[in-house]
């Protein structure tokens, strides 16, 4: 790679200074005047239930209201890689806070009363609330017409039952490698669901304006894939994909949450119902708990065989995740692991199976990690107890098995390259593996954990990115993505690698945030890859600029073109010390010649990118065949922590996370990127612990009982350590550092308790009180009692699940 | 409460009169946290008392005396010769909400996950009412006895808070223990000790969290009544963290831990209680 000078420091950000001065405007702050119409949803009080009467007749009289829609004026499904969604249910609810209708009025107050007014009429099913339920033989179907319903190629639902998607895969004999294995441990781990927890919930304003055209601002991550599915859904009602535009502000956080659509379609239907007034929908922070998407909760048996040497033979993954009531997107994060849950590791013989199940709970969909935290708790609690059972040192066991540039991966592509060894080996060294730390406290113990990660974007074959970048009079530089700023600092690295490339610094240009009439495509801001597709994209524009710009000068001045070059916002000669010539000159008006004509014109640029190498068109029954990963991010964290003997606390005292982020754009946003995955990672090992009632009704949400940490909780030490082996195709080296930084946590959180104290936790969360009650020799699961996470129910041991055909 | 109207008085009086005429259709608004959990619509006229010169913390005689008004942020901030206060008043939520909570709106409507009422019990502190013509003083067990919202319903306000110096032979500690730094008390505990030498002459020790109203634990006092300050002593009371209260599941805790978590937390809080005799003062 060659050397840079913008890539690879860390510039202020570009929205920084209107972040810190409150100027930075998000959807809520957007004033649409007067006339702003506000919609309030009327939300399902059962969790299965057939819809006999939607009654509106009293809340369409209610004072200030403006009209009522209902699934009768919409009667339309949606999705982004399944149409199982509904825009209103039409035959039956799904889920308790499934919005049965919408009112609209002039006032949020006015919605809210006469929400109140609607009467709704059900007829309770059987609901469908664990997973056992669902894959019984003769189980209450969710989706009686899941055969029908239009989907990608690559979902495999099964009719007739409640499975929306099973990913296989198969590599080798798995059969034969336990054969071969000196040793096989099967478990069972599990992980309950979780809320995404963004400081600004969801919000959209839509207008619908008088020559037929919708407009919706939104607090989204997903611009160009909300306006293609609303497209596609609404396409019964006249639109298409002109007709429909999505402008997108800052956005206050996502981590998943605003990808794909949820609730953004009610607003889009609603301003269709009121022409010409724009409709604003807010979503309350219960809402934001109960009616976006969540992380799907798993339950995983994984069965390693290994060899006396250390060797992994082979491995069978079983996971069965809760979907919820949609899997429109939940699905796609059940086949990303089903591709990819071997983990870092090569393994010569693969039986993956994940199954993705419909349940009578909220929709859950993108999530932080996608999937990869989840099996990544079983997994690795796994290697580190098949590494203890069989005498070797768990970082050890690691090492021998971890993959390598060339492996062949379970899905038959080779792996990308990447420095796990090295990232092991800074973590290892930095916590001082094989150190025991004894406490200076008698109640007290410390312990050390260990765990590697990977993670691939999980993308369509096909997600592509687009830049604009045009000059501007003075030299600077317009630059239109639609990748999202989601707090990550997204912008910031899309103009250092424009910089680069065209010598134009930083802080000279200007990055506008999404709207799809303006900016050019971009599939979504999820799966950590936009500093990798569209920084390619970015990066295709500013040699496009760079290639007009030595064009221009070598042309009016009748130079060489290879003798010219770009430095410090002019072009220059390698032939002719002397000659430069600023950008500013000549990027608009041209060059003047001597007859006092100009050569030239406004200097502008494109640039594309698509991963023309992927195919998701593999062998349904092994998955072999196709190339659906672009590439694998890889690295290693590791945590010293304290265990209170007698409450069963666990207090973080350092923890270390190494990544190979291929080449770090902006080292400090990787950092940043590091301490925030790790603090969210911590955060759902330890404190998040979501809860239902055994209806299947949320009984936590909210922030006073669903905690997150604070700056109080966090650990005393993070040491963020990047590792830069290049991304052949990445722009300069690049590959994606955003979510892999808080896969790691749960399992090596959980090895250092049972490294502290000898309590090994295979139920997320790492509870004190689980701790506690192990330590006493009381069995967690006989006092747990119903209110509690869907995953937790019954004994982890209890689960199996016999499924026809597998 | 669907807040209506808002009154800011003039005076004590004043405001005494508007809540007497306001009766249920008035509220006191001391720092206006403890709204978000009174979810009711009943319509409602804040009576606003920030204004009226309760927000102060005064060395009187044997005690210190703490304006009603007065920011749990103050009192955390406030520094005295074995002050102990802002040990409890630091674990409270967090600095945004301290600097708006009040020590009376603390307590003029307590919660089940309240801490300041059990610092309170065991400091044997006493709370100052007006009452329209005078002020009348209660003590903490008769004033958390029960439901204190009550005392208020004809008028009368919360002025100040008394709480007793400590003095050199006197011990205490409090531990609230949460799942996450801003979280409601899994379990709260503190401990008054009245040592002569190293003998523990009484005890005060009340709870909150986990059970239904903040209260005294007798039985833990009787353990400790008489008995050496030391290790032994202060786990044969701790044992008897359920002889006088059913501790229940609270913040996804089960029962079985909350029980246990409470005699670990009795413990500590002992232990803490017989360091500050000792000298440490955090």
């Amino acid at each position: 790679m060659s050397k840079t000078t913008v890539v690879g420091a860390s510039p202020v950000r570009v929205d920084g200074l209107a972040k810190v001065m409150g100027s930075a405007q998000y959807v809520d702050d957007l004033d649409f005047g007067p006339g702003l119409l506000h919609a309030v949803v009327v939300e399902s009080t059962q969790a299965h239930a057939k819809l006999k009467k939607v009654d509106i007749s009293a809340a369409e009289k209610a004072p200030g209201v403006v009209r009522v829609i209902t699934g009768k004026d919409f009667p339309f499904t949606f999705g982004l890689y399944m149409h199982d969604r509904y825009i209103f249910p039409q035959d039956r609810v799904r889920f308790v806070g499934e919005q049965v209708a919408a009112v609209i009025a002039e006032t949020p107050e006015a919605a809210l009363r006469a929400a109140k007014l609607v009467k709704v009429h059900y007829e309770p099913l059987p609901a469908v609330l664990s997973l056992s339920d669902a894959l019984k033989k003769d189980a209450v179907l969710l989706h009686p017409k899941l055969d029908t319903y239009a989907r990608v190629p690559w979902f495999y639902p099964q009719a007739g039952t409640n499975i929306a998607h099973w990913r296989k895969t198969r590599k080798g004999d798995v059969e034969k490698g336990f054969k071969q294995a000196d040793y096989i441990l099967e478990d069972t781990y599990t992980v309950p669901r979780y809320a995404h927890c963004p400081i600004e919930p969801h919000a959209v304003t839509g207008l619908y304006d008088l020559s037929g055209r919708l407009t919706l601002w939104a607090s989204s991550q997903s611009p160009f894939a909300q306006r293609n599915v609303m497209a596609i859904a609404l396409k019964p009602l006249g639109l298409s994909h002109r007709d429909i535009r999505i402008v997108t502000p800052y956005v206050g956080g996502g981590f998943g949450g605003k990808a794909g659509v949820s609730m953004e379609i009610i607003a889009a239907v609603a301003a269709i119902a009121m022409k010409g007034r724009p409709v604003k929908l807010h979503w309350t922070r219960e809402q934001e708990f109960m009616n976006t998407s969540q992380r799907q909760g798993v339950i995983a048996r994984v069965k390693m065989g290994v060899k006396k040497s250390g060797e992994i033979v082979a491995l069978e993954h079983t996971l069965h995740w809760d979907a919820g009531a949609s899997a429109e997107y939940g699905a796609n994060v059940v086949n990303a692991v089903g591709l990819s849950a071997t983990g870092p590791y090569r393994v010569p013989n693969v039986k993956i199976d994940s199954v993705c199940v419909y349940t009578n709970m909220p929709p859950c969909g993108a999530y932080r990690g996608f999937g990869y935290s989840e099996f990544h708790f079983g997994l690795e609690s796994h290697m580190t107890r098949v590494a203890q059972a069989i005498g070797m040192d768990p970082v050890e066991f690691r090492r021998i098995n971890a993959i390598r540039e060339g492996d062949t991966l379970a899905y038959g592509a080779p792996m990308n390259a990447g420095d796990l060894q090295g990232a092991i080996d800074q973590v290892a060294k930095e916590i001082r593996w094989g150190k025991p730390v004894k406490s200076k406290k008698s109640n007290t113990a410390i312990g050390k954990g260990l765990a590697c990660f990977w993670k691939a974007p999980a993308m369509p074959p096909n997600a592509s990115s687009a830049a604009f970048l045009k000059f501007n009079e003075d030299g600077s530089l317009n630059l239109t993505v639609s990748g999202m700023e989601i707090g990550q600092g997204f912008l910031t690295v899309m103009a250092q690698i424009a910089s680069e490339v065209l010598t134009v610094p930083v802080e000279k240009i200007r990055v506008e945030t999404p709207d799809t009439d303006r900016n050019p495509y971009e599939w979504q801001t999820v799966g950590s890859h936009v500093t990798w597709s569209c920084g390619n994209a970015v990066r295709a524009a500013a040699e496009e600029v760079k290639a007009k710009l030595l064009a221009t000068v070598g042309r009016a001045r009748k130079l060489k073109v290879k003798d010219l070059y770009l430095a410090d916002e002019c072009v220059k000669s390698r032939t002719d010390a002397t000659f430069s010539m600023p950008f500013r000159e000549f990027v608009i008006d041209g060059i003047m010649q001597p007859k006092g004509n100009f050569i030239g014109g406004p200097i502008q640029g494109s640039g594309m990118f698509m991963p023309e190498f992927t195919s998701a068109l593999g062998d349904p029954a092994t998955s072999q065949g196709g190339h659906p990963n672009v590439h694998y991010t890889v690295g290693c964290a590791g945590v010293i922590l304290e265990v209170d003997k007698e409450t069963g606390k666990t207090t973080i005292l350092k923890a270390a996370l190494a990544i190979d982020a291929g080449k770090a754009v902006h080292p400090e946003l990787v950092k940043g990127q590091i301490v925030g995955g790790i603090v969210q990672g911590l955060a759902t090992a330890l404190y998040e612990d979501i809860r239902y009632a055994p209806n299947g009704r949320l009984l936590n949400p909210n922030f006073t009982d669903y905690k997150i940490p604070t700056a109080l909780d966090c650990p005393q030490e993070i040491v963020p350590i990047i590792l830069e082996t290049p991304q052949p195709d990445g722009p300069f080296g690049a590959r994606g550092v955003a979510e892999h930084t808080m896969i790691a946590c749960a399992p090596m959180v959980a090895d250092a308790i049972a490294d502290a104290i000898g309590v090994r936790l295979q139920t997320m969360p790492l509870t004190a009180e689980k701790v506690a009650l192990a330590l006493r020799g009381i069995d967690y699961d006989e006092v747990k009692g119903d209110n509690l996470g869907f995953c937790f129910r019954g004994r982890p041991c209890d689960y199996s699940f016999s499924i026809a055909g597998q | 409460m669907k807040l209506c109207a808002f009154i800011r008085p003039a005076s004590l009086s004043a405001a005494h009169e508007n809540l007497r005429e306001l009766g249920r259709e008035g509220m006191i608004l001391a720092g206006g946290t403890a709204l978000h959990f009174m979810q009711d619509h009943t319509p409602v006229t804040a009576v606003d008392i920030m204004s009226l010169g309760l927000s102060f913390i005064r060395e009187e005689g044997d005690y210190y005396n703490i304006g009603a008004t007065t920011s749990l942020a103050d009192i955390q901030r406030y520094r005295a010769p074995r002050w102990a206060m802002h040990e409890i008043c630091r674990r409270i939520s967090t600095h945004q909400i301290r600097n708006i909570s009040t020590i009376g709106g603390n307590i003029c409507r307590v919660f089940p996950w309240a801490d300041l009422p059990v610092i309170l019990l065991a400091m044997d502190a006493r709370m100052v009412i007006y009452t329209g013509s005078d002020e009348e003083e209660f003590p903490a067990d008769e004033y958390f006895k029960e439901q204190p919202a009550k005392r208020f319903l004809d008028g009368n306000i919360l002025t100040s808070v008394k709480i007793p110096q400590l003095k050199a032979h006197h011990g205490f500690g409090s531990i609230k223990v949460v799942r996450a730094e801003a979280a409601f008390a899994q379990v709260t505990i503190a401990a008054l000790l009245e040592l002569d030498g190293s003998t523990i002459k009484t005890a005060r020790v009340a709870a909150g969290g986990a059970i239904p109203f903040p209260r005294r634990l007798p039985s833990v006092e009787a353990a400790l009544g008489g008995q050496q300050a030391n290790e032994e002593t202060f786990k044969e009371a701790a044992a008897q963290a359920d002889a006088d209260v059913t501790w229940r599941g609270r913040e996804g805790m089960t029962p079985e831990y909350s029980r246990h978590l409470a005699e670990v937390t009795i413990y500590d809080a002992l232990e803490r209680a017989a360091a500050f005799a000792r000298g440490r003062n955090e």
